[in-house]
Parts: structure tokens; C-alpha cells; sequence
């Protein structure tokens, strides 16, 4: 009779902690240690002026190892800072004279899409090759100076370009707040050519 | 002969089998509506995955309004100092939780079982 009296509180102890639990469930669902979407994103974009240097290298990385190589030639590369998707225009390694887009987004390297190339373009005089400009390996920092110098209260990085230009690679980095916008260049060595307000 | 030894060792196999299904399934039981009121349990679990350049572990909840209700979704990232995010999904995380809470019950249970017998001994030896 003893152990069944046993039996049972443990029972009903064991219910009552069942009990506790789905209403401590229902009441403080999600309370603790969770951060919402809102606050993670906007978290986020702070920590890095909306376009962090990692998601660069993640980007190129993932784009050598699709192609086999960990020097890929491109034509450009481009940042969106509000979607933080990395669009590079990549030469084919097996025929050079072919050019494909590949995006890069929420880690996930997209299949690539053929680009036209026309009579006039000229793939090896516009592309450059990812170890030839390192100031691809330090985007975070270009990103820093960028909005340092541009001085905008509360800018976010809006578009990033790596593209050949006539006097060699340039980085452009474009930010602007709800009130102020501007462009900041860079040469492939991450120096700071001009900043200037728009 | 008392409790398992009772029985010849098919039952006890048997017993032993079902005791540990019932301790599993009770614990992800446990593990579901436990995380669903503290889901930063995972950040720590999350961590040891995370790779160097992405050291701390951020859960982030997603609400949203349904026609049966309030849906709530969790997912784990990677996140490093300067913003980058490394989506890691739920399951893994939850995955190691009802394992680590498993293991967890499991030393409960076993330390209440030596106890119990240690006592059951000294009352035999008593008698």
C-alpha cells in the first residue's frame, strides 16, 4: 500500500512538472535569449555599415571552389547592401572568352547565368584576377574608411563595384542615410583615391 | 532477488529497452517545450559549430500572424564581428540539446537508481 502511495505522489509530481512546463510554455513562448528579426537585422547592418568584408570572401571563395581554382578571373564584382547578395561576372576557366554571372546570397551560390558577350567586348582586357586586387581580401576595412571619410550620420553601404577601369581596378563604395549620400573610390590596394558627397 | 533480477534476462533486456525509448521520447518532449521558452539555450550549443571568423551564436526568432494563430520560427547564425551571418538552421541545435538533456536525465536516473539500491542494501544488511 506504501509503495503504491509512493507510486502515485510521484506520479502527480510527475504531472505537475508536465503541467508547469506547458504553461511556462504558453506564457513566456520565445521570451528568452531570442532576438527578433527587426532587432537581429538592424543589429546587423550597425555592426558593419550595412556590407560585411567576410560576405566578399564567402562570395569569392565559393565562386573558386565551383570553378576549381582559388584565382578566378572577373569582370566585376558587386555588393547590395540592402539584400546582401555579391554578383560577380566571372570568366569561364575552361573558354575565357565566356563570361557568366554568379550570385551569392544567404550563403548559397547560385547556378551561373551566360552573359552576351558582343564583338566589341574585351574579356581579357576588362577582367582582372581576384589575386591581383587585394583589397578584395579586406573589404570590411575599405567599407570603415568609406564611411569615415563620407561623415554621413547613420549611412549604410548601398551598392559596392570592383570593375577594371582605364587607370586599373577601382573599388566604389556607395552609401547614403535617409538625408545624405555619397561615393567613396579605392585603388586594388584598398588606398583611398576621393570621397566625396553627392 | 528484487526488481529486474526477478526476472530472467530476455525481461530485463526487454525493461531496459523500454526504459531508455520512454526516457528518449520523453526528453524530446521535454526538449520541444523547453526551448520554446528559452530557445538562447542553443546559443551555446550552436557556438561550438560556429567556425573562427564567426565565433558568436545569435538565435532569432520569427513571428508571424496565421490563420490557425501565432507561428514562431527559430533560427540559429554564426555571426561575425562585423555583421556577416552564417545561417544554421534549427535542427542541428535542437538536435544536441535533446541529446545533451538526454544525457543529462540519463545520470539523474542512473544516480537514483545506485542510491536507491546502496539503501536497499543497507536495510538488507540491517535486517
Amino acid at each position: 500500500m506504501r509503495g503504491q502511495g509512493e507510486r502515485g505522489t510521484r506520479w502527480s509530481a510527475a504531472v505537475t512538472c508536465l503541467v508547469a512546463l506547458a504553461l511556462g510554455t504558453t506564457l513566456l513562448s520565445g521570451c528568452i535569449g531570442a532576438t527578433a528579426r527587426e532587432d537581429f537585422t538592424r543589429a546587423m547592418a550597425e555592426r558593419s555599415g550595412g556590407v560585411s568584408g567576410l560576405l566578399v570572401t564567402r562570395a569569392l571563395d565559393a565562386v573558386g571552389e565551383r570553378l576549381g581554382t582559388d584565382n578566378p578571373s572577373m569582370r566585376s564584382v558587386h555588393v547590395d547592401g540592402g539584400s546582401r547578395t555579391v554578383t560577380m561576372e566571372v570568366v569561364d576557366p575552361r573558354d575565357p572568352s565566356k563570361l557568366d554571372t554568379y550570385a551569392f546570397h544567404d550563403a548559397t551560390l547560385e547556378d551561373p547565368q551566360p552573359i552576351l558577350v558582343t564583338g566589341s567586348t574585351s574579356v581579357e582586357r576588362d577582367t582582372f584576377r581576384v589575386q591581383e586586387v587585394p583589397v578584395l581580401s579586406s573589404m570590411g576595412g575599405v567599407v570603415r574608411v568609406a564611411l569615415g571619410k563620407l561623415g554621413i550620420e547613420d549611412a549604410l553601404v548601398r551598392r559596392i563595384t570592383v570593375r577594371r577601369g582605364t587607370e586599373g581596378v577601382r573599388v566604389s563604395v556607395e552609401a547614403s542615410s535617409a538625408r545624405s549620400a555619397g561615393t567613396a573610390t579605392f585603388d586594388a590596394d584598398g588606398k583611398l583615391l576621393d570621397a566625396r558627397r553627392s | 532477488m528484487s526488481g529486474l533480477q526477478a526476472f530472467g534476462p530476455k525481461a530485463r533486456a526487454v525493461t531496459i529497452v523500454g526504459a531508455l525509448v520512454v526516457l528518449v521520447g520523453s526528453m524530446a518532449l521535454f526538449t520541444l517545450l523547453f526551448t520554446l521558452i528559452w530557445p538562447g539555450e542553443a546559443r551555446y550549443v550552436a557556438e561550438l559549430r560556429c567556425d573562427d571568423a564567426h565565433p558568436e551564436a545569435v538565435v532569432v526568432q520569427d513571428t508571424q500572424q496565421t490563420s490557425d494563430g501565432t507561428s514562431t520560427d527559430f533560427t540559429v547564425y554564426c555571426v561575425s564581428p562585423d555583421g556577416d551571418a552564417i545561417d544554421q538552421g534549427w535542427a542541428p541545435s535542437f538536435l544536441a540539446l535533446w541529446a545533451l538533456h538526454t544525457a543529462a536525465a540519463g545520470v539523474l536516473v542512473a544516480l537514483g537508481l545506485v542510491r536507491r539500491r546502496a539503501r536497499r542494501r543497507r536495510r538488507l544488511a540491517q535486517a
